[in-house]
């Protein structure tokens, strides 16, 4: 067996080690903005994807095992301590935590992890995180079974060998057996005083405007957490979430603030750290002319100014990205230099270039409309969709219409309504579309979600994959990748797969999305920024290290001294 | 009394056809709630989740079994889950909504109504002065100065370089609703800049409205006859002139509160005030369809009412219409 | 009491002046020797011109980049430069046509379509009156932002201007055609409508010819009212985000000042030029509309009434 979880234990220390030290201040009532919203509604239920995401997960409910994204050989155990993944790679053993309660005072134990696994099959509508069974006429999920090996000890079994099943099955969130086996319909369960294991669960105040959750008097972690009580303040928009952050009214929240010198400059406290987030490329529609040709797609990626885009669209906040590999900055640990730099050039701004391609290929203007054709006549004229609210999308969108302009192409915006564009792009109804790639803790999943070939059929509801271009070469170093837990093999297999997106270009690069992240000083401290950034440090839902740094925070300790 | 049942028959067929509408309109716009879901979460949803929550929405049936579903539910008042904040009934946000919007935008018509007419009486009894030549059209100018223009310019100064007011919301957070002085204050503090943005704008239209009715009555026989009569200035003015200048406001003011269920989408928008204008535009950006047919049904009921009240006073006011309508 | 009344109109212009544009039908004269009126005309036609003439007065594109980003006022960019570095001065001009356009547009087809139902209505009565009130009342309750959505998707280009201008003409006749059906009524039974029946006229041409004319002042009030309205409208649309934000219009400008918080950048110029044409605009057209009213009720202007109003209260007074 291999152990991959030596690790936690350097892990937890790191987590725990700077508590030790020195006596925190206790209290306090931490101010977060998880997301905007008209009106709180009263729903702790975990996996209810509208609500649940927002408020019970992390804070109230906890996972198995967090994998820590920015620090990928630092994982995060909760509920877990350790796993195994088995030789074959068909099996996870999961080692629970002991001496865990419920916040009723029942303990945790592994019924309740087998229970919650048992409970995903049985209710099919009910969307449990990381847990998908086996399904035979579907051949869809991976899960065949799950095997209770002692009062903390439990394997989940597989269908496939496949070494990366555990980063999805460690973030279930494992549900109290004494409660939800009494619930026949979970999916509309309101669970509005929950029972659960994570470090906040009492609810001492809810209103549709405000909703205050204080620590559990039966925490697993003796003097943790610090603070007392998450108030979750209700904001709807953008830009009163960013007024109320300027003036200190919240500690922590990521909105889409884009005036950071405003800003930092109502307070010293008021802080920010926006560190590259996934990926956006331009998906480009290789079924139809121009994008089926390599050349024509070459010369728009030259054409783009990114830094115009990075200056101007996006305000100076994203992270341009360095080769045309579909990913960026995120993954930046997995880049292989040396075989990327042929690349580069077709990430740098070169108008001439550009126009020297597209004549080289034949792409001129030959209807004398002032606009270049293709070499057999057809003329080019096309739409790049992004939906009419995404602003700094919407700003790049522009600028990019305006680049290929100026080299002769007949490109310009679409801004339709969000649903309008949601029905067009997985139906193959668009020339090109501005999209984000998903992030995880290894590039496997993000270059899946773009190049699974069962994406690509249109109606499949993919996003990532609809520039439809099918490269089984890239598949097979992706099925490669999960056969193995080598680091060194996982690189070699990616560093082909960056190759070969590179040659194709089935997608236009552009940059790193900043992840929005703001945080006020003035209270609290012990935040994940630049100087210490010991996990994604982002407040918003689908982001479980948030669990690891709500329990980082405690009060200033010169605002204690005061008192 | 026959009039009196077509007109009722008259509206009800009517009402039909605009609730059919509201239940068809929503349904026709691109999306569905589900994918909504899935888009706002900006692809954090698996595709098998996808699912699981189409089903979970429960959009069993045909389109036409849902129609006769949603007819059905009228009549016993039932509004439906929302999928914003599934699995809550519409009516939880509903209700919450439709009270916050009926404060403000009550107040707010109530005071321009108010303000308006008294400014009219003045404007009409001194036409041609400087009160009139100055205020009437500078008020109706107010009215074309649009509420998006004068709530960002209020919102900027007053609330946030001048820090004078709160930055939205109808009370902070943590004070619990209630018949205290301290929720009573707050919510009164937090009104005042959306209110003001209202009246800005509204008052014009009341203002001239009045100010015409009371021109065109100060030259008919029965006011000469009452100044014949030797009745004082205040008298005339208020009693005869402007009790009469002002029943077709009344008629007016009527119709306004039909659409007060509309919500105020600009200001409740700019000031995050949480009434049915606000909920109404993330609704149908969710494509939550329960939501958006349950407002609609209460406007177009309150409008169709209005309607109602209008046209029996308009016929009362004016027996030629009677005989019109008769014909 | 909304039909022009030539006599009451000549007398109060005799009152004011009797020689200038002497030979011009009263109605007009009336509006041209109102100061609100010339004045509201004139501003109007300032920022019609300013509008047509936009490529003269600019070397920019208004869609394009233009400078740095927000570059204050100065001789190269006579309003600054957006966030995104493009030319205030240039979209104001450019984006006045469009809201200017979408505007006049939007209110004429309205004002069509309610004569069209309204006069209608009220002339024929019976099953016609009843089917087309109906209609109205209909529309009176059609939810516009829904519609508007729903409308828009069918169209290529989104919910842009036009389309925009477009569902307010669908959406907005019903209150104008109410107000026209009532007025037909009371025409309808005047003395000159029962002798042109009685000679045997035929009913479209008693509409045209003996109906419509009496009503078009108070067509014309609806037009200006409704001008203003599909402007303001247009613009608030777009201001929340309903619209095509890559269009450029007066409401676009807002959307991108507010959603690229200009202000607080201290970038007043992004935002206080396209409110001021929007206010500028507002008062002009509502300037015009208080003379089109006093051509419609002419009591409203007349010295005449105003030295019966001074006696009737020194009267009252003493």
């Amino acid at each position: 067996m291999k152990k991959l979880s030596t690790l936690a234990l350097t892990a937890l220390t790191l987590a725990t080690g700077s508590s030790i030290a020195q006596d925190i201040p206790k209290g306090g009532e931490l101010s977060v903005i998880t997301k905007l919203t008209d009106a709180h509604v009263r729903n702790f239920n975990p996996y209810n994807d509208a609500v649940g995401l927002y408020f019970a997960q992390d804070f109230i409910y906890e996972m198995l095992w967090i994998p820590n994204i920015m620090h990928p050989d630092q994982p995060i155990p909760v509920l877990a301590t350790s796993f195994d993944v088995a030789d074959d790679l068909k099996s996870v053993t999961y080692e629970l935590r002991q001496g865990v309660q419920w916040s009723d005072g029942t303990p945790f134990t592994a019924d309740d992890v087998v229970f919650t696994v048992e409970y995903a099959k049985a209710h099919p509508d009910y969307n449990i995180r990381g847990i998908n069974w086996y399904n035979e006429d579907t051949g869809e999920g991976s899960i065949i079974g799950v095997k209770k090996n002692n009062d903390h000890s439990v394997t989940i079994y597989i269908d496939e060998p496949n070494g990366l099943a555990y980063l999805g099955l460690g973030q279930m969130y494992p549900l109290p057996k004494h409660v939800f086996e009494k619930i026949d319909d979970p999916k509309n369960f309101r669970n509005e005083n929950p029972v659960a294991t994570g470090p906040f669960t009492n609810v001492e105040h809810f209103s549709p405007t405000m909703v205050k959750v204080c620590r559990n008097e039966n925490y697993w972690q003796g003097d943790k957490p610090y603070i007392d009580c998450i108030k979750f303040p209700q904001y709807s928009s953008n830009e009163q979430a960013q007024a109320a952050a300027s003036l200190g009214e919240v500690d922590w929240l990521g909105v889409g603030l884009t005036n950071v010198q405003a800003y930092s400059r109502k307070s010293e406290h008021n802080k920010y750290w926006y560190s590259a987030g996934g990926n956006t490329n331009l998906q480009l529609n290789t079924t139809k002319a121009p994008f089926n040709n390599l050349a024509f797609r070459q010369a728009m990626s030259i054409a783009i100014n990114r830094q115009d885009l990075h200056d101007f669209a996006t305000f100076g906040l994203t992270t341009p990205t360095k080769y045309p590999i579909g990913t960026g900055e995120f993954y930046a640990s997995w880049y292989n230099e040396e075989r990327l730099e042929p690349y580069k050039y077709l990430m740098e701004y070169n108008p001439e270039l550009a126009m020297e391609i597209l004549d080289e290929a034949g792409i001129v203007d030959q209807n004398g409309d002032g606009w270049r054709d293709m070499p057999n006549g057809e003329s080019i004229d096309f739409k790049i969709s992004v939906p009419s609210g995404w602003t700094d999308w919407v700003n790049s969108v522009m600028q990019i219409a305006e680049n290929l302009q100026d080299i002769g192409i007949d490109a310009s915006a679409h801004t339709p309504d969000e649903n309008a564009w949601f029905e067009a792009v997985p139906t193959g109804d668009f020339d090109a579309y501005i999209m984000w790639t998903h992030s995880n803790v290894v590039p496997w999943g993000t270059y899946n979600d773009l190049f699974n070939p069962a994406d690509m059929e249109p109606g499949a509801l993919s996003f990532q994959a609809m520039h439809q271009m099918k490269i089984p070469a890239i598949m097979e170093s992706l099925d490669a990748f999960t056969r193995t837990v080598d680091r060194e093999e996982q690189l070699q297999h990616i560093g082909d797969v960056h190759e070969l997106v590179a040659q194709n270009l089935p997608v236009i690069s552009l940059f790193a999305n900043p992840e929005w992240y703001q945080y006020n000083t003035s209270r609290f401290e012990g935040w994940s920024n630049a100087d210490n950034p010991y996990v994604r440090p982002m407040v918003h839902g689908g982001t479980p290290e948030r669990w690891q740094h709500v329990l980082n925070l405690h009060l200033r300790s010169d605002q204690m001294a005061q008192k | 009394m026959r009039f009196l049942l077509t007109r009722i028959g008259f509206y009800l067929s009517a009402f039909w056809v605009a609730i059919t509408l509201n239940f068809f309109i929503p349904r026709w716009m691109p999306g569905d709630p589900a994918t909504h879901l899935f888009v706002s979460l900006r692809g954090k949803m698996s595709e098998e989740a996808l699912a699981a929550i189409k089903v979970a929405y429960g959009f069993d049936g045909t389109l036409w079994d849902q129609y006769v579903a949603y007819l059905g539910k009228i009549f016993t008042g039932d509004f439906g889950i929302s999928t914003t904040n599934f699995p809550a009934p519409v009516a939880e946000t509903l209700f919450y909504a439709m009270g916050w919007t009926l404060f403000l935008v009550g107040i707010s018509i109530s005071v321009c109504f108010a303000l308006g007419m008294l400014m009219g009486i003045k404007a009409a009894w001194g036409q041609g002065k400087f009160f009139d030549s100055f205020f009437t059209p500078f008020n109706v100018m107010l009215y074309a100065f649009s509420q998006p223009v004068i709530a960002l310019l209020l919102f900027y100064g007053l609330c946030y370089q001048l820090e004078w007011f709160p930055l939205g919301r109808a009370h902070p957070p943590m004070v619990i609703p209630g018949f205290t002085w301290e929720f009573i204050s707050a919510v009164a503090y937090h009104a005042v800049v959306p209110l003001l943005t209202m009246i800005i704008v509204g008052i014009g239209s009341w203002h001239l409205g009045m100010r015409n009715n009371m021109i065109n009555l100060i030259n008919q026989d029965f006011i000469t006859l009452a100044q014949a009569k030797g009745l004082s200035e205040r008298r005339v003015v208020y009693r005869y002139a402007a009790r009469n200048a002002i029943l077709p406001q009344i008629t007016s003011l009527a119709m306004t509160f039909g659409y007060v269920l509309g919500g105020a989408y600009i200001v409740e928008v700019m000031f995050n005030y949480p009434g049915l204008g606000k909920f109404s535009l993330a609704a149908i950006q969710a494509r939550d369809y329960a939501f958006i047919q349950s407002q609609l049904l209460l406007v177009t009921a309150c409008v169709l009412v209005a309607n109602l009240i209008s046209d029996f006073a308009n016929v009362l006011l004016d027996p030629r219409l009677r005989y019109a309508e008769a014909a | 009491m909304n039909q022009i009344d030539t006599a009451k109109l000549e007398t109060a212009l005799n009152l004011k002046n009797k020689q200038k544009f002497a030979r011009l039908p009263a109605p007009l004269r009336m509006f041209l020797l109102d100061s609100k009126g010339a004045i509201g005309l004139l501003m109007l036609l300032a920022i019609l011109l300013m509008s047509l003439s936009a490529p003269l007065l600019s070397d920019y594109d208004p869609q394009r980049r233009a400078g740095g980003s927000h570059e204050p006022p100065s001789a190269e960019h006579i309003l600054g430069t957006t966030r995104m570095g493009k030319d205030v001065f240039t979209q104001l001009v450019y984006g006045g046509r469009t809201s200017l356009l979408v505007g006049f547009t939007a209110s004429l087809l309205s004002v069509a379509i309610a004569i069209v139902i309204g006069v209608s209505a009220g002339y024929f009565g019976g099953v016609v009156d009843e089917l087309l009130t109906f209609l109205t009342n209909v529309m009176l309750v059609i939810p516009g932002l829904p519609l508007i959505i729903v409308m828009a998707s069918f169209f290529d280009g989104g919910a842009s201007p036009f389309v925009i201008g477009v569902v307010f003409a669908i959406t907005g006749w019903a209150w104008s055609a109410r107000v026209l059906r009532t007025q037909t009524l009371t025409l309808k039974n005047k003395e000159f409508i029962t002798a042109a029946e009685l000679i045997g006229e035929r009913k479209w041409r008693i509409v045209l010819i003996q109906i419509f004319p009496n009503m078009l002042s108070l067509t014309v009030g609806g037009f200006v009212l409704g001008t203003i309205y599909a402007i303001l409208a247009e613009a608030g649309l777009e201001f929340i985000g309903i619209g095509d934000p890559s269009a450029v219009t007066w409401g676009t400008m807002l959307y991108w000042a507010q959603s690229n918080q200009a202000i607080s950048f201290g970038a007043w110029w992004e935002l206080v030029p396209p409110a001021v044409a929007i206010m500028w605009t507002g008062a002009a057209l509502t300037l015009i509309n208080f003379s089109v009213d006093q051509i419609t009720n002419p009591q409203l202007a007349s010295q005449k009434n105003q030295s019966k109003i001074r006696r009737f209260l020194k009267g009252a007074s003493a």
